[in-house]
């Protein structure tokens, strides 16, 4: 059930007037459970069976968690909570592809071997809602927050379906107190919903989707087309992937809103960072503080020396990468990326130590430059995500690198690409600044709303595609 | 990015702004597409039936003989190689093909019953039914129909509430449902290819159109076998098709329209996929429509006997349609009018 389907929207129709119709907050939740669970169960009814099993587990583990004064038992408890998670999430995600790189290393080192794969289907979500499930336990074994005593509301919680298929990740700190607060009907909060709603929907079926038709079939013949076919596509593959990803969050932040609940936004306009470390706190900034506050630190931060911190980085970053999904492109680009930190951490002592250099930096012009970079170092990075394998990739950047070649034009006519990423660059320029609000301020609500509506239809009749999957599905 | 109303009323005027001026725009485009947008709902019938006009306000008074077909007669009747065809002025008899790609007997019904509400009557029609299309009991698509034509056509499908529900739906929101002939109209480019099926574009002055496929390579026996057989083996034709038939039958002899049938030609590959039980639910067909219906049948699968005339055992290159045009000339039109009336080809003496 795509967020843009019809047959979601006339789900949500359904659970949004009943919810509202209804004026018992504990018969809200109840509602809220059952439709998350008929959202989940569209998918495979059986994967909505594992996940309600994991969170009882996990329920019960923080119940008895909280409950406990013993040092060694919290650790025990807390250890067993991350094992179980993880593990689920190790067989059904990475099992086959540990299995496979074994197979390979063996057939490589002589050995005539052949490991028998598991027959499993990946639970749509498993990597948010584990990530969700890790920092409540987390959470509640450092004492930052106190067990949920209602198991109904930690189901809602981790199964909330605006935020269960691909984020934002959220804590439970900022959620449970919001479930067991009464409901009231808000204007102001339907406005917000209904706006970021179609925001997302705007992101998702007029510039992603349109993306996609140049990016698939350079990404699926690379070296097929010359240079600037393929850098191109590159960059649309960059904006697909934020059109497509915050255009989900900004949906799911949207409905969440028209239920009444904050969700933590998960992306602020990240192409226009200056460096890489910026770009990770305005990209997917859900899992970047997650990885932050429950691996980063943990580890020991920045807190020892200059290797320790290029260490922790790295090792963050290629679970990250790895987190994304079960291949070594993924742990590449989680690699490459850690590297570019470690990079740019160096490079940032080194500019600060010199006031003239620095300056230059932090000028219009320097400033402009190094967004320019970032965003081109960025999207050779995502090169790396978007390819099958790390041959495909290779041979992606060779075609991107190579400049006198003789091959194929563009699959497509570009004009439409083209036309789009203009559009993505004037919502960038408005949304600085606070232009875009000045500007609808300045209107009466009655015309913003009526131009949300011709925007609405304008992204159902720009809509390429139907029905293609959100990228961060399949993690 | 998103306003934020501070004002709660300001907030609620927006939201049902929103909401009203949305689903305004939507009934009224769903609306619009019945009458005014029709050349959006069906770019198809707009484009052909907007040749059909110039053509007979070229020549008034010319008898119409309309071809009603699929593809294969799409690619395979050229109206301009026979004598009668292209001569403005001319009181013989006007042949125009209005054959369209990839539909049956049900959507020659719809055509046939829209023309003569517009008030065009064919002298004569000629229904080219193309034997693997009668078995898969192809239907017509649902968003092509005004309402009236969707619930008019209801007992062709096996479950007419489902249609009614896909049609509603996509009138719900036409800006999505009719996103592809929207665009079409209004920024062609930026339709992707794959979404582009109408085949309008280069239709010829009477409504002939070149096979757009012609230049890939002929396609092999085993191809074609792999293709066709499981369907030309166990044949038997559809209810479907065989309702919209009789419906069409019906509508020809209610408005005193001779009809003929005709089976276009077919490769010798394509011929030898046909089992015995095929041939002779073919041959039981023919001899119901012939004998309960009193229409004659002219089956042209043999006529062209060599695989260089077919792109895909089926579909006529143009060299083919020219050939098997000649012989339409000769033994079809004959059906209708006396030699006389149809002239004689141009060159001959």
């Amino acid at each position: 059930m795509l967020f843009c389907s019809q047959q979601f929207l006339l789900f949500f129709l359904a659970v949004f007037t009943i919810h509202w119709s209804m004026p018992w907050q504990k018969a809200r939740v109840y509602l809220l459970l059952i439709a998350s669970f008929i959202f989940y169960a569209a998918w495979n009814h059986w994967l909505a069976i594992i996940i309600v099993v994991s969170t009882t587990m996990d329920f019960l583990i923080a119940h008895r968690l909280d409950a406990s004064q013993r040092l060694r038992e919290r650790k025990a408890l807390l250890t067993l909570s991350i094992v179980f998670n993880l593990g689920v999430l190790c067989y059904f995600k990475y099992a086959n592809f540990f299995l496979r790189s074994l197979e390979e290393a063996l057939r490589a080192a002589g050995a005539s071997a052949s490991l028998p794969l598991l027959s499993v289907i990946l639970p749509i979500g498993i990597s948010f809602y584990t990530f969700e499930a890790i920092s409540y336990t987390v959470d509640v074994y450092r004492r930052k927050i106190s067990a949920e005593r209602n198991l109904a509301h930690f189901m809602l919680f981790i199964l909330f379906f605006p935020h269960l298929i691909a984020g934002p990740i959220v804590r439970g700190s900022d959620f449970l107190p919001q479930v067991r607060r009464k409901k009231r009907w808000n204007w102001q909060r339907m406005n917000v919903g209904v706006q970021l709603f179609l925001l997302g929907m705007f992101k998702k079926l007029a510039i992603a989707d349109r993306m996609a038709l140049l990016v698939d079939p350079v990404f699926a013949d690379p070296g097929r087309y010359n240079a600037y076919v393929t850098w191109l596509s590159v960059i649309a593959y960059a904006v697909q992937i934020y059109c497509d990803f915050s255009g989900y969050s900004d949906m799911a932040l949207g409905t969440a809103h028209l239920l009444g609940y904050r969700l933590a936004i998960n992306f602020n306009m990240p192409y226009l960072a200056a460096n890489i470390a910026e770009f990770w706190r305005r990209w997917h900034i859900s899992l970047s503080s997650w990885l932050r506050d429950y691996l980063f630190i943990p580890l020991g931060g920045s807190r020892g020396g200059r290797w320790q911190t290029c260490r922790n980085l790295l090792i963050v970053m290629t679970l990250g990468g790895l987190w994304h999904g079960a291949s070594w492109n993924f742990i590449a680009w989680g690699l490459s990326l850690g590297i570019w930190l470690c990079v740019h951490r160096g490079f940032r002592s080194f500019a600060e130590a010199r006031p003239r250099l620095d300056a230059a930096l932090q000028s219009r012009a320097g400033t402009a430059l190094c967004v320019t970079l970032t965003f081109l170092g960025v999207c050779c990075s995502w090169v790396l995500f978007r390819s099958p394998s790390l041959a495909d990739a290779s041979r992606m950047y060779q075609a991107m690198f190579e400049v006198v070649r003789l091959a194929k034009g563009s699959p497509i006519n570009l004009s439409s690409i083209l036309v789009m990423m203009l559009a993505l660059v004037a919502g960038h320029w408005l949304a600085q600044n606070d232009r875009w609000r000045r500007a609808f301020n300045a209107v009466p609500a009655t015309v913003v709303g009526i131009a949300l509506a011709i925007s609405m239809s304008l992204a159902l009749l720009l809509t390429p595609d139907a029905g293609k999957s959100f990228i961060y599905f399949q993690f | 990015v998103v306003k934020l109303v501070q004002n709660r009323r300001g907030a609620r005027r927006l939201v049902l702004a929103w909401l009203f001026a949305f689903v305004a725009m939507q009934l009224g485009i769903g609306l619009a597409l019945e009458r005014p947008l029709a050349a959006v709902r069906d770019p198809d019938y707009t484009a052909r039936a907007a040749l059909l006009h110039d053509r007979i306000i070229e020549s008034p008074g010319r008898p119409l003989i309309l071809v009603l077909g699929t593809s294969r007669s799409l690619y395979g009747l050229r109206p301009e190689s026979l004598e009668v065809g292209d001569r403005p002025g001319s009181q013989q008899p006007l042949v125009f093909n209005f054959s369209p790609h990839g539909y049956g007997p049900i959507h020659h019904c719809v055509v046939l019953e829209r023309l003569l509400r517009e008030g065009i009557r064919p002298s004569a029609i000629v229904l080219e039914l193309a034997p693997y299309q009668l078995c898969l009991d192809t239907r017509i698509n649902t968003l092509l129909l005004t309402r009236r034509e969707m619930l008019k056509s209801l007992p062709f499908w096996d479950k007419p509430e489902s249609t009614v529900r896909e049609w509603t739906l996509a009138h719900a929101v036409p800006c999505f449902a009719y996103r592809f002939q929207f665009m079409l109209r209004l920024l062609p480019s930026w339709v992707p290819a794959t979404a582009n099926p109408f085949s309008w574009s280069d239709l010829s002055r009477f409504g002939w159109r070149p096979i757009p496929f012609g230049n890939a390579p002929t396609r092999s026996a085993a191809q074609i076998h792999a293709e066709f057989g499981c369907v030309l083996r166990e044949y038997r034709v559809g209810a479907a098709s065989e309702l919209a038939l009789n419906r069409l039958v019906e509508t020809c002899r209610n408005e005193h329209i001779p009809l003929v049938v005709l089976f276009m030609p077919e490769s010798p590959a394509f011929r030898a996929c046909y089992s015995e039980q095929a041939e002779r639910a073919i041959h039981d067909l023919r001899q119901r429509l012939e004998n309960d219906s009193g229409m004659p049948t002219v089956d042209a699968r043999d006529w062209l006997d060599s695989e260089r005339f077919f792109a895909d055992g089926h579909h006529l290159l143009p060299s083919g349609a020219e050939a098997f045009t000649r012989r339409f000339q000769s033994e079809v039109l004959p059906l209708f009018f006396t030699p006389k009336e149809i002239g004689k080809r141009s060159g001959e003496p």
